[in-house]
């Protein structure tokens, strides 16, 4: 299966098979474009994705060692995402599948995140169905109960930002670069996290939901109008990390709560999306999944930012379900999970 | 030679079939948006039409703008993946030589032709081509107010969808015969006669408009 992600500000497309095994997966990173602008701007990302996707999916049979004759579909990103982008990758893959005769699939993003870890499962170790998914981004903070393909129970969802998006936020407050989660991240190692009293939105809520508006809005407060030194610094980002690694883990447990109540205990836990390589987030949740008797599995990092490894494997595991897609398919700039999983229940 | 032409550039979704200098099928959608839905399952009811199969054809013809940034992107992304699919080469022809070429067959009743394309911005895209469809000036974009200093002393006649915007301006009166629209027909003829080079690029000729973008 080739896949194509073009949702955001990777141009990336790539080669799976069925049994499991990334042949290739080539990731063209925009974020030097975005860089001045201190985040994605929709029509330079969808320029782009046009001028490199040709390149991009080229090199990907390349590497694989392969070429189109050899697959068997197309699979790409048909949203949710910055639509100008989506556009030009579902429109390259339908082209491609409506005139080398193959199989198209459009890919929901997140779907795409959700099942990425049964990818990368450990060979003698499948991910099963149910578990329980954390996913942070940019664009997106859900806690996903994952039934099974195109089976998906919203738990919650950020009423606001998305964590990665107020990582972006908190990192331009206090100047350091964008993307924002590295840069903070970097900062808060020297930092003390304990220095400023940040809010934990939602804590202790009893729903799964997210808000961090509240959070960016203490921090801008904390930081104030002067020029900050570099100790200030350091400990804001680490007071900030550490409110929000505090709300991601209370959040995951209510959804767990819930998550049990249907599906009993003792399945596993799943992180993903680009947040997840936040290494004092990823090291509070396996803390989390180990309290609650949960075995915690996280993608390579490489596979939790978005990739196109993600959406071939998502392409491969509906069309082991299901029929393939449309080639009128329209490109979606909203497309929930629950949406996906009523469509797909209409269709079977 | 068999050519599968194709514009999304304005607001229609239009594709010709041209093989051994005839166009044998034409099928013109109106549609200001959803391009991106229609165009594809345009394609493979034209060569249906056509009894032809993507592979088949020998190159694929397709206007590159201006217009909109959506549906030229949408046209040209559709090119790529038929070239990566068939490995027949893309050429590509601006939504002015196609218009251009379009006044010039049916007859240009002044020495001088401008092409006028709605930006949707105040200022609008143009350039000025003789009576055969041979470009006199570079494309160019600017306020409706400004074309006439900017196009100089001379009758003009107009073509293009913004060629009502800029009419007041120059005295003419309003025609309803304007085209508005490539035909996909010329756009398959221009290409014929274009050498094949590299993979034409977009032509956008308005820079992006930069805000950084939320997502949900």
């Amino acid at each position: 299966m080739l896949g194509i992600e073009t949702s955001c500000d990777e141009t990336a497309a790539a080669i799976v098979d069925s049994d499991r095994h990334i042949l290739s997966n080539v990731v063209h990173s925009q974020i030097a474009a975005h860089t001045p602008y201190g985040g994605v701007v929709p029509e330079i990302a969808a320029r782009a994705h046009l001028e490199y996707l040709d390149a991009v999916i080229g090199r990907a049979l390349t590497d694989a060692g392969i070429t189109l004759k050899d697959i068997d579909g197309v699979a790409a990103t048909g949203g949710p995402g910055l639509i100008g982008g989506v556009i030009v990758g579902v429109m390259t893959a339908k082209a491609i599948a409506a005139s080398a005769g193959k199989k198209f699939v459009a890919v929901n993003h997140l779907e795409a995140h959700a099942l990425t870890a049964r990818l990368t499962a450990p060979a003698g170790a499948p991910l099963e169905f149910p578990y329980l998914l954390l996913l942070v981004s940019g664009g997106h903070c859900q806690l996903l109960d994952v039934e099974g393909v195109g089976r998906y129970r919203r738990l919650g969802t950020t009423i606001d930002d998305a964590a990665g998006e107020a990582f972006d936020k908190a990192a331009a407050m206090l100047g350091l670069g964008f993307p924002g989660g590295p840069a903070l991240e970097k900062a808060a190692t020297q930092g003390d996290p304990k220095r400023f009293q940040l809010p934990r939105p939602m804590l202790g809520r009893p729903n799964a939901d997210f808000s961090f508006s509240g959070l960016k809005t203490a921090l801008r407060r904390a930081a104030g109008a002067t020029m900050l030194e570099d100790r200030a610094k350091a400990d804001l980002a680490a007071s900030f990390q550490a409110a929000i690694t505090d709300v991601l883990v209370d959040r995951t447990g209510r959804a767990i709560d819930a998550f049990e109540e249907k599906h009993g205990s003792g399945k596993p836990l799943v992180l993903a999306g680009g947040v997840a390589a936040n290494k004092s987030i990823r090291t509070a949740l396996a803390d989390l999944a180990e309290r609650r008797g949960m075995a915690l599995a996280v993608p390579p990092i490489g596979l939790c930012t978005d990739n196109a490894a993600m959406v071939a494997w998502a392409g491969i595991e509906r069309l082991a379900v299901g029929p393939a897609d449309d080639l009128d398919f329209a490109p979606r700039p909203r497309w929930p999970l629950d949406q996906a999983a009523a469509a797909a229940g209409a269709k079977a | 030679m068999r050519i599968l032409a194709f514009d999304c550039a304005g607001a229609q979704c239009a594709a010709a079939i041209l093989a051994d200098d005839r166009i044998v099928a034409v099928r013109r959608v109106e549609a200001a948006r959803g391009h991106a839905q229609l165009l594809i399952p345009l394609l493979t009811e034209l060569l249906a039409a056509g009894r032809l199969d993507f592979g088949d054809l020998d190159r694929f013809a397709v206007t590159t703008g201006p217009g909109s940034f959506t549906g030229i992107r949408v046209a040209l992304a559709t090119a790529h993946g038929l070239a990566l699919g068939t490995g027949a080469p893309i050429v590509g022809v601006t939504a002015f030589e196609a218009l251009a070429a379009g006044a010039a067959e049916t007859g240009i009743a002044a020495p001088r032709l401008l092409v006028a394309i709605d930006s949707r911005r105040t200022e609008l895209f143009a350039q000025i081509f003789d009576s055969a469809g041979i470009a006199l000036s570079e494309p160019a974009m600017l306020a409706p107010e400004a074309v006439d200093a900017w196009a100089g002393p001379g009758p003009l006649a107009l073509t293009g969808d913004a060629a009502h915007l800029v009419a007041p301006y120059l005295g003419h009166p309003s025609d309803p015969a304007w085209t508005t629209q490539a035909d996909p027909a010329i756009v398959a003829r221009l290409a014929a006669d274009k050498p094949v080079g590299p993979p034409p690029a977009p032509f956008y000729l308005r820079a992006p408009d930069a805000m950084p973008a939320r997502i949900r």
